[in-house]
């Protein structure tokens, strides 16, 4: 079984590896000094696409090796699924090439009390979510400008 | 011959049964990032990923716009996902309604084929010297 991070971004469901990130950073929290500011809606091209309604979209991703702080969008929570789980997509559905995901996951959702507690075996229907490929993230991250104009980040 | 006829927003195409891999209702779509135009998202249908593609922005030939065909301009979306493969190229198409004829022929000119509508989606291509999506999704080179 594997750990995944859910998380709501323009209007998209997407989850992420956890053992893919050092941490998450909550919205003003500060960079690692070593870390560069990126945002997952520019690099998926998610930029037009209709904000979501629930304002809090700050929290940041620090991927494996800490070089990057990532904006993921808002966390909807965690999952665990097999491996087996995960359903390809075909390449031929992207308009480019070593599309950054690696297939669709049903993620199970379960029902929360007011205290935020989850309820065993009180599983709502689930959630299909696309899970990224955080190998081809990094490489497509490594691609792109260093540094955003705006954006907070660590000395280099 | 059975055919399947689809319709939605104001477009009729017509599929043999025999083409058609299975119809769903109401299935969860997923919106996917840096997808190829056409591509409308992609939904889980028994264990396997399918990209959908709304049947009206298929630029297919045989298609005939029907005035009748579909909801009014402004109503709630596509109901069903009809799956159609094509030697491992594997597309849904996203249709308002579906409705069974029996006959030699199809309704009209409205007939066409899974090849003819994978085609026109860009998902298959006919024979051509490039590496076709059937290829690609069957992992040749």
């Amino acid at each position: 079984m594997m750990q995944v991070l859910l998380f709501e971004l323009a209007g998209c469901l997407l989850a992420l590896k956890v053992e893919s990130m050092e941490r998450i950073l909550a919205p003003g929290e500060s960079l690692p000094p070593q870390a560069e500011p990126a945002d997952l809606a520019d690099l998926l091209k998610l930029a037009q696409a209709p904000p979501v309604i629930d304002p809090v979209q700050g929290y940041r991703a620090v991927l494996a090796g800490g070089r990057w702080a990532v904006r993921v969008g808002r966390p909807v929570g965690t999952a665990r699924i097999e491996p087996g789980w995960i359903l390809p997509l075909p390449a031929y559905m992207f308009a480019v090439t070593e599309a950054p995901f690696r297939g669709i996951v049903s993620a199970p959702r379960r029902r929360r009390g007011e205290s935020g507690e989850a309820h065993p075996g009180s599983d709502e229907p689930a959630r299909d979510a696309l899970l990224l490929n955080e190998e081809r993230l990094i490489e497509r991250l490594g691609a792109t400008p260093a540094r955003r104009p705006g954006e907070k980040g660590g000395s280099r | 011959m059975t055919w399947i006829v689809l319709t939605s927003r104001g477009c009729r195409v017509a599929l043999p049964a025999s083409e058609i891999s299975r119809i769903v209702e109401n299935h969860r779509v997923v919106r996917v990032p840096l997808a190829a135009p056409g591509v409308a998202g992609v939904a889980a249908i028994e264990g396997r990923a399918v990209p959908l593609y709304r049947l009206e922005d298929i630029p297919v030939r045989s298609a005939l716009p029907d005035a009748r065909a579909g909801r009014p301009a402004g109503s709630a979306g596509p109901d069903q996902i009809v799956v159609i493969e094509q030697e491992g190229a594997l597309a849904g198409l996203l249709v308002e309604e579906t409705s069974p004829l029996h006959g030699d022929a199809g309704p009209d000119d409205a007939a066409s084929s899974a090849r003819e509508l994978l085609a026109a989606a860009g998902v298959y291509v006919e024979g051509g010297p490039d590496q076709t999506a059937a290829d690609a999704a069957r992992g040749e080179s």
